[in-house]
């Protein structure tokens, strides 16, 4: 059983401190993942969040071993981090964009969200901001959905949330973020 | 108020909207808003992009869903395999590009000369035969890991059928056999050409061109199915066309070797080879998504015909290679199984406007043109072949192709929108299964359609569509608002209102019924004016037409240029419906309809009147007490001033016409048509032998036929009929037949360009029919026995003829070379207008010069059966005035239809 197997099934018997120790894991392979992907791939390759997060959950957890509630975690952490990437990478090119430190070459200039949208880095995570200022749930929700990929039922188990409010929600989020992301396109 | 505080307002207010159905958002936010003007300006931008919710999230669960079978074939990590060119390279136009695989110097008596390209399957070469023939072939060499003894067994059971297809649209077939290490490979007539949709885009043919090239293709396939022989891969690429002198020849290849490979599509096979597997999961027919095994007929045909003419009309295949390259392999056979594809039209509104552009232009049109060539037929026939049940497609391929020359002559197509009741069939079948069923939500989704299915199949024709769109309304929850509206509106417009047509009293709740759902679509034209005008200040740019045209505005992105075409397009349309002027809003004309059309109470009223009247010999003395019944589709008139003779409207055709101060009827652009009832009796039908500008016996030429006396004169008896005051006016046609195919242009205008049997067609609709040529010189007559009801002679200002060509010693006068609007000139003593000229008119009667020699005296009938040409009266504003007399008569074919030649309908009196 691998290590993050091991500890996310800790996770599920109540041992929060195992989560904790995840994540740096997490963190890590989803900077190699990202990178790897990018270097296969022709430059200004759109980075697609869902499939890397995804991609990290493949490599790093046994799935024979694990269950649906135990994914479910893991992918929200991971699209925690995969926000926290998306946004590191946003502050390097601005301060790139300020003549700052060039040594941190920027994943990709833009990310495919949701059915095929091609977004800036920067302008999805100032939406996403600017989303939890309005309501820090939503923007947990969609980030769940859109960077994790959840459905509506699983990130209503990890929320305590019954799936309709989680639909709902979702919706009227993804209304807010579709604003704000065709504000900041025009 | 807090911002806090508003911003909870906003989201209570937006919350309790998606709780609605589209229609009522509008009217609810409103309300809520309580006249915070920038409340609801904000809630109603935020709810404009409810429709787009879904799409953005619905994508990104299948990115996850095909993950875990990606990953493996993703070794390097770099995500999913995307093909780059699904579409193959199995045509023998080189793809260029290195084989992979070693091809020898020569195969068995063939001599490899070159590589033409590569394909899934293996390579394609140009070689050389020497035996027994010297000539050039093609000869696809498939790759290692097929069991080649199979392989060539299963060839040579269909070699004979092969060997026996001959057609020019087939690339011959001659061989197969094995190389020395076991290689399968064919041998086939090399065809120097294209890829058929690439030929298409190269030379931006026409769609009416694509169709022609597109017909031969079936004209192949049809002979090959003659013979028992199906291909079970085509697809555009496995289509060349070559110019061999100017016309362009499509040319079938890869016969027979579909079968002879059994290709079967396997999970392997996918993704080692996505896109360039053998048979293409985009151009796969449903039955072979299946998987089980040989129950595929020549329908599988008639499907990727459907899908190669799909992807011709609109540049892809129903189903998007590009997703198709992106699901996991259950997947992309599930939905080939199950995913109703878009219509060809409906995916066009969905493809962003560069992309449209670029497409319109290899067609030679323009995208706003392009979207009205694909509606109606084109959508029906590309759907009706692509059915997932093949029972459903076209039943051969003959069948498609005549479907398709149907439309290019413009002639009605077989296939038409798919019915309500077979939808909901569908729907209910596929969500039976209890892990769907599970959800509460979609428990009550499901008892809802099974509520509907009961209902449906209780339901007459017209109510199956309209429950369909009431689904669509329904639907626009979950959909785009402008996309949605603009789907109603065309559901509405066309299917709906052609049910309905031509809009019958009988059908006065339907129509009020009709009326209300529009009015709930016109209540949203304020919101999308407001919308247009806000896109409007998004404008980076704006040009006028120097012509007058509309403005031209430019966008900064594509979405919102797309966007705005469409709201502009559904503000233009709607505007079009709700036009107040009855002759041109469908809304205005049917609300008039309803107004005019009298009640129940008022219909018998005036039946009983006019049935005393007609009986009363004292009141109406040329009725001589004739006895008449009630005929329900028709309303009394009352009597004209001038004839005396009762008059009927015709409720089917149009309003009720009104009487000016002298009681003449007036007449508007939408009036029913109004019967005069004729008096019965005798009267001498043809012409004296001396009449000025008659045909005498003998004189026109040798044949049988020339010496026949065509109007010699004998006594007719007739009882007593109703016909047409006026000729049939292009507004009446349109009401009963939809589409008005004359050459002149005005409502009020004899409709012309339509052939005997359309008249029939139009007859049958609406339970009158053709005069006989009696009736017809009878009603003419009025009583008359000179060559013109109007005398001896006519002049241009009471006849439309040819007024350089004068009647005997009438100085010549007006040639309108035109049509006038029926009754514009002097009625005959019966009360009937244009008689003479205006439009010749067809009569029931077939035409033989002969028949007055032996026809019954009473109430006589040349059956139409025998013989080609049917009769015609009246002649038109193209004739010389001889031609416009009372006797006058001659015969064209059936199917002739021309711009001088109309009719006017009668009936019997029961």
């Amino acid at each position: 059983m691998g290590e993050v197997t091991r500890l996310l099934k800790q996770a599920a018997e109540g041992d929060r401190s195992a989560l904790d120790a995840v994540l740096p894991i997490v963190d890590k392979e989803l900077h190699t993942c990202a990178e790897r992907m990018m270097r296969s791939e022709r430059p200004n390759h759109t980075l697609q969040p869902t499939a890397l997060v995804n991609e990290v959950y493949l490599r790093l957890v046994d799935k024979k071993s694990i269950d649906y509630v135990d994914r479910s975690h893991f992918l929200a952490v991971a699209c925690k981090k995969m926000r926290e990437t998306l946004r590191n990478h946003a502050r390097d090119r601005r301060v790139q964009k300020r003549g700052g430190d060039r040594s941190r070459v920027p994943l990709s200039d833009s990310v495919l969200v949701g059915s095929d949208r091609v977004v800036d880095v920067m302008i999805l995570d100032e939406a996403l901001t600017g989303l939890e200022e309005l309501n820090a749930r939503w923007a947990r929700i969609v980030e769940m959905r859109l960077l994790g990929g959840l459905e509506a039922r699983e990130i209503g188990e990890l929320l305590d949330l019954s799936q309709r409010t989680v639909e709902r929600e979702l919706e009227m989020a993804t209304l807010f973020l579709l604003r704000e992301l065709d504000q900041a396109d025009a | 108020m807090s911002d806090k505080d508003r911003q909870e307002r906003l989201v209570r207010i937006l919350d309790g909207a998606l709780d609605l159905p589209c229609a009522r958002r509008g009217t609810f936010v409103a309300k809520a808003c309580e006249g915070d003007h920038e409340l609801m300006v904000e809630v109603v931008d935020l709810l404009f992009r409810a429709g787009e919710v879904h799409e953005f999230l619905g994508v990104a669960q299948e990115v996850v869903a095909r993950l875990p079978s990606t990953a493996t074939a993703a070794g390097t990590g770099s995500g999913p395999p995307v093909s780059g060119d699904p579409s193959g390279a199995t045509s023998h136009a080189g793809h260029g590009g290195k084989p992979a695989l070693a091809v020898p110097e020569s195969v068995g008596p063939y001599k490899i000369l070159e590589i033409l390209g590569e394909g899934g399957m293996g390579v394609v070469c140009l070689a050389e035969q020497r035996e027994p023939v010297r000539r050039r072939v093609a000869l696809k060499l498939i790759k290692l890991g097929m069991d080649t003894r199979e392989v060539v067994a299963r060839f040579e059971t269909e070699r004979q059928a092969l060997a026996m297809m001959d057609h020019p649209s087939i690339a011959r077939v001659y061989d197969a056999g094995a190389t020395s290490d076991g290689r399968p490979y064919f041998v086939m007539e090399h065809v120097r050409g294209v890829p058929l949709d690439e030929y298409c885009d190269r030379h931006r043919l026409t769609v009416r061109q694509r169709l022609g090239l597109f017909t031969q293709v079936c004209q192949g396939i049809d002979h090959a199915h003659r013979r028992g022989v199906i291909h079970r891969d085509l697809k555009p690429s496995n289509v060349l066309v070559s110019t061999p002198d100017q016309a362009p020849v499509a040319k079938i290849i890869d016969f027979g070797v579909a079968r002879a490979t059994n290709q079967r599509l396997t999970e392997k096979t996918l993704y080692t080879e996505i896109g360039r597997a053998v048979g293409t999961p985009a151009y796969m027919s449903p039955e072979q998504a299946e998987m089980t095994g040989e129950d595929v007929d020549h329908r599988t045909d008639v499907y990727s015909l459907g899908e190669t003419l799909y992807e011709l009309l609109v540049g892809e295949p129903p189903m998007d290679p590009g997703i198709l390259a992106k699901t996991a392999f259950d997947e992309i056979l599930r939905r080939i199984r199950e995913d109703d594809p878009p219509t060809p039209s409906t995916r066009w509104t969905r493809m962003n406007l560069e992309t449209t552009q670029r497409l319109a232009a290899h067609r030679n049109s323009s995208p706003g043109e392009f979207v009205g060539i694909l509606r109606g037929d084109l959508d029906w026939i590309t759907m009706k072949a692509v059915e997932k049940e093949r029972e459903r497609r076209y039943g051969t391929v003959a069948e498609l192709a005549a479907d398709v020359s149907r439309h290019l002559e413009g002639d009605p197509v077989e296939a038409g929108p798919p019915s309500a009741l077979y939808r909901l069939k569908k729907y209910v079948s596929k969500n039976r299964s209890p892990v769907v069923l599970a959800g509460a939500v979609f428990m009550a989704l499901a008892v809802g359609f099974v509520v509907s299915l009961f209902f449906a199949l209780a339901a007459r024709q017209s109510e199956k569509v309209a429950l369909r769109n009431e689904r669509l309304a329904k639907q626009r929850a979950a959909e785009n608002l402008v996309f949605a509206d603009i789907e109603l509106l065309r559901a509405y417009d066309t299917e709906e209102a052609r049910e309905l047509r031509p809009w019958p009293p009988d059908k006065r709740p339907q129509v009020t019924a009709w009326l209300e759902k529009v009015d709930r679509l016109l209540g949203r034209l304020d919101d999308y004016r407001v919308e247009l005008a806000r896109l409007r200040s998004t404008a980076v740019s704006r040009e006028s037409d120097p012509g007058g045209g509309p403005r031209t505005y430019h966008f900064a992105d594509v979405d919102t240029a797309q966007r705005y075409e469409m709201v502009q397009m559904l503000v233009r349309d709607l505007d079009a419906l709700g036009d107040p002027d009855p002759n041109r809003g469908t809304v205005a004309l049917l609300r008039r309809r309803l107004e005019s059309w009298p009640l129940k109470d008022a219909i018998e009223a005036s039946w009983k009147t006019a049935i005393a009247s007609v009986r009363n010999r004292e009141e109406c003395p040329s009725y001589d007490g004739l006895e008449i019944e009630v005929i329900s589709d028709l309303f009394p008139l009352g009597r004209d001033p001038r004839s005396k003779l009762w008059e009927f409207v015709h409720l089917l055709t149009g309003c009720v016409p009104e009487r000016d101060d002298s009681g003449a009827l007036r007449v508007i652009g939408d009036m029913g048509i109004v019967l005069v009832l004729l008096p019965g009796g005798e009267f001498d039908m043809g012409s004296p032998p001396d009449e000025k500008g008659r045909p005498r016996p003998g004189e026109k030429g040798p044949t049988r036929t020339d010496r026949e006396d065509w109007e010699m004169l004998h006594t007719v008896s007739l009882s007593s009929f109703l016909i047409a005051k006026h000729e049939v006016t292009q507004s009446q046609w349109k009401a009963v037949m939809g589409q008005i195919p004359s050459r002149f242009d005005g409502d009020t205008l004899p409709v012309e360009r339509v052939s005997w049997d359309a008249c029939r067609e139009f007859c049958k609709k609406t339970a009158l029919s053709l005069p006989t040529e009696a009736q017809w010189e009878y009603a003419c007559r009025a009583g008359t026995s000179t060559p013109f009801s109007f005398g001896a002679t006519i002049t241009p200002e009471e006849v439309n003829y040819n007024g350089t060509a004068p009647y005997g010693d009438t100085p010549t006068g007006l040639y309108r070379e035109r049509t006038v609007p029926v009754g514009s000139l002097p009625a005959n003593d019966f009360g009937l207008h244009e008689m003479h000229g205006n439009v010749g008119e067809w009569c029931a009667d077939g035409f033989d010069p002969s028949f007055y020699r032996k026809s019954r005296p009473v109430d006589p009938l040349r059956t139409p059966s025998r013989g080609p040409l049917r009769s015609i009266r009246g002649s038109s504003w193209r004739d010389e005035a001889s031609q416009c007399r009372s006797a006058y008569r001659f015969g064209r074919k059936a199917d002739t239809s021309k711009g001088v030649l109309g009719f006017r309908p009668a009936r019997s009196v029961p």
